[in-house]
């Protein structure tokens, strides 16, 4: 690109006294550029032309709109409606090729009325605001540094404990983790649904990819739409790996549709669900689309409550308090709680309990009083033996009565209802101490 | 006895605190604004719902408040924290910055232009569901999604004809 020689009687108007316009504009240190009144590009100086990259031969005739199929550097130089009324005007654009500033252009239009009306547009571009620095865009080393440090703790292994309700649940993590199948947690609530989500992810085929967690239920609708599908979002980004959505049935339907079309188009994606209830029981309620169950809950996984992995307590309280040891009569306080609240509930109660006592071991004490007391009262209703001979011999006794008062006593219809013998009818009566009774209205 | 809710603004210039005053003021939650990431980490210890605003320097040398979020949501993950950077971006830098913010563990990576009703409901969304988790749902409740805040349309002047006609 160099500047144009300018061209000998060219903008010199006649009776302008030798004024060469061109050679005029093409000395000004300010990028300039003419536009005329069908919006084309008449002219451009060197300024111009050094700051957009673009030669004024190939610019020249260049439509100058915000049409959507124009480019940035079309729209930026378009003059505004202001402008083209004929009177003077302003306007910031992103600096082309950029769709965004920083650097902004700051546009002066200035019209060019005649008799007839306006005939054209020069503009004066300055820029304004530095651009971002290269290095500060990148995701620096120390990002990357930090993730690695997050994807070693969230191994598999973390999920891991004695109990076999977990060690069921790890199994099937771990087949979870060597595929890309969508998946869905089911799980009661502060179960660690998203933690395992997680820990599935780093162990799997995308583990250099991120892991994106939405709450469904705690963002509005159009954030998460924004976070996904709007400018800079990242659903249909490769850095992406899953994409775990909280309690999808919070989500809107139109939202819903449109998540499961973009996974279905986009299969490197893995989306993963978390919710207190299985795909089936949220769609024939009503709460999600049927898409959802059909092709995104090809694996579901249930996480289990932590009252069925209390084995796993010692384990798990070494996490919440690290190097704080437990006391074996703590322990058995914890062992009978019920955890409606799951390791969520656990994390508070032990924590807690360390702020009580901040050195030593967690004792029985530092534990919350209702907790003890309902540890140390007996229980009210002692549990019943379940003797099966005793409950098998009362339904087989009800059954035969059931059959021979439909059959009006009569054995042999009886027994084909009951699908035996006759013979055996008769034996189970006589051992069972059945009592027969006189037929309805006939003799036995 | 569940204790006030906190928004916990780790920021440099005090803007999102400014943004957030009036939500707050409104849903008597308190505002916590700090400049220290280890101030902001025992801020969010105290035991009550909480929400962290995190402003974040996109650069080499600034990942303290990015660590701050990697840490709580490791140790914390029931404290949701939302990521803002006041530094503009094309869509391949912020595509590329708004998933390495969510890998780290944010709820919420927020990018110019940032406006108050932006981060008034992801504030207002985020804490209820901080709520919801502290002190649990009503019976019977279904999850459902937050609803915006509704915004009061600016008044508009009401020009009186019958009152101009007098002084005509």
């Amino acid at each position: 690109m160099s500047t144009p020689p300018t061209p000998a009687g060219k903008g010199r108007p006649r009776g302008s006294g030798g004024f060469g316009w061109r050679a005029f504009f093409q000395l000004s240190a300010t990028p300039v550029f003419v536009v005329g009144k069908g919006r084309r590009l008449r002219f451009a100086n060197a300024a111009w032309e050094k700051l957009t990259g673009v030669s004024l031969s190939e610019a020249l005739g260049m439509a100058c709109s915000t049409k959507r199929t124009g480019t940035a550097l079309q729209a930026a130089l378009a003059p505004t409606p202001e402008a083209m009324a004929g009177r003077a005007d302003r306007a910031r654009r992103p600096a082309p090729p950029a769709k965004n500033g920083p650097p902004w252009w700051d546009i002066t239009f200035a019209p060019l009325s005649g008799e007839s009306g306006i005939f054209g547009v020069v503009g004066f571009v300055h820029v304004v605001g530095e651009p971002v620095p290269a290095a500060a865009k990148r995701v620096p080393a120390s990002v990357a540094e930090l993730r690695a440090a997050r994807a070693a703790h969230f191994s598999l292994d973390l999920l891991d404990g004695p109990a076999l309700a977990t060690a069921h649940f790890v199994s099937q993590a771990r087949l979870a983790a060597q595929v890309l199948a969508p998946l869905w947690l089911v799980g009661e609530r502060g179960s660690g649904k998203e933690t395992a989500a997680r820990a599935i992810h780093h162990s799997g085929p995308h583990r250099e990819r991120a892991f994106v967690a939405l709450d469904c239920a705690g963002l509005q609708p159009y954030l998460i739409e924004s976070a996904l599908f709007g400018l800079g979002g990242v659903a249909a980004s490769e850095r992406v790996g899953t994409l775990y959505l909280k309690e999808p049935t919070a989500l809107p339907r139109d939202l819903q549709q449109k998540l499961a079309d973009h996974a279905a188009e986009h299969p490197q994606l893995r989306l993963a669900c978390g919710s207190e209830r299985t795909a089936a029981s949220a769609v024939s309620d009503g709460a999600l689309v049927p898409v959802f169950q059909t092709a995104l809950s090809a694996l579901e996984l249930r996480v289990p409550p932590l009252r069925d992995r209390l084995d796993d307590l010692p384990r798990l309280a070494a996490r919440v308090v690290p190097g704080r040891a437990l006391d074996p009569a703590a322990l058995a306080v914890l062992q009978t709680h019920k955890w409606p609240g799951n390791l969520r509930e656990l994390a508070d109660v032990l924590s807690d309990a360390a702020a009580r006592a901040p050195d030593g071991p967690i004792l029985r004490e530092h534990l919350p009083l209702v907790m003890r007391v309902k540890a140390d009262a007996p229980r009210t209703a002692p549990s019943k033996p379940l003797e099966l001979d005793a409950i098998l011999e009362a339904v087989e006794k009800r059954l035969i009565a059931l059959a021979l008062a439909k059959c009006n006593q009569n054995q042999t219809d009886a027994a084909r209802l009951l699908g035996v013998f006759r013979g055996r009818l008769s034996r189970r009566i006589e051992a069972l101490g059945l009592q027969p009774k006189k037929p309805e209205g006939g003799a036995p | 006895m569940t204790r006030v809710p906190a928004l916990v603004i780790l920021e440099a210039d005090g803007w999102i605190a400014r943004q957030l005053a009036d939500l707050a003021a409104e849903s008597a939650w308190l505002i916590r604004p700090t400049r220290t990431v280890d101030s902001a980490l025992s801020l969010v210890r105290e035991r009550r719902p909480c929400v962290l605003f995190v402003q974040v320097e996109l650069a080499e040398d600034s990942t303290g408040p990015l660590r701050l979020i990697a840490d709580l949501s490791r140790e914390l993950p029931d404290v949701p924290s939302v990521a803002v950077s006041d530094v503009k971006l094309n869509d391949a830098d912020r595509v590329q910055w708004a998933a390495a913010l969510f890998d780290l563990g944010a709820r919420l990576a927020l990018f110019p232009p940032l406006t108050q009703p932006v981060l008034e409901d992801a504030a207002s969304g985020l804490m209820a569901a901080a709520i919801r988790r502290t002190i649990g749902d009503a019976p019977g409740a279904k999850p459902s999604a937050p609803k915006p805040k509704p915004r009061r349309k600016p008044a508009e002047p009401v020009i009186d004809l019958a009152d101009e006609e007098l002084h005509e």
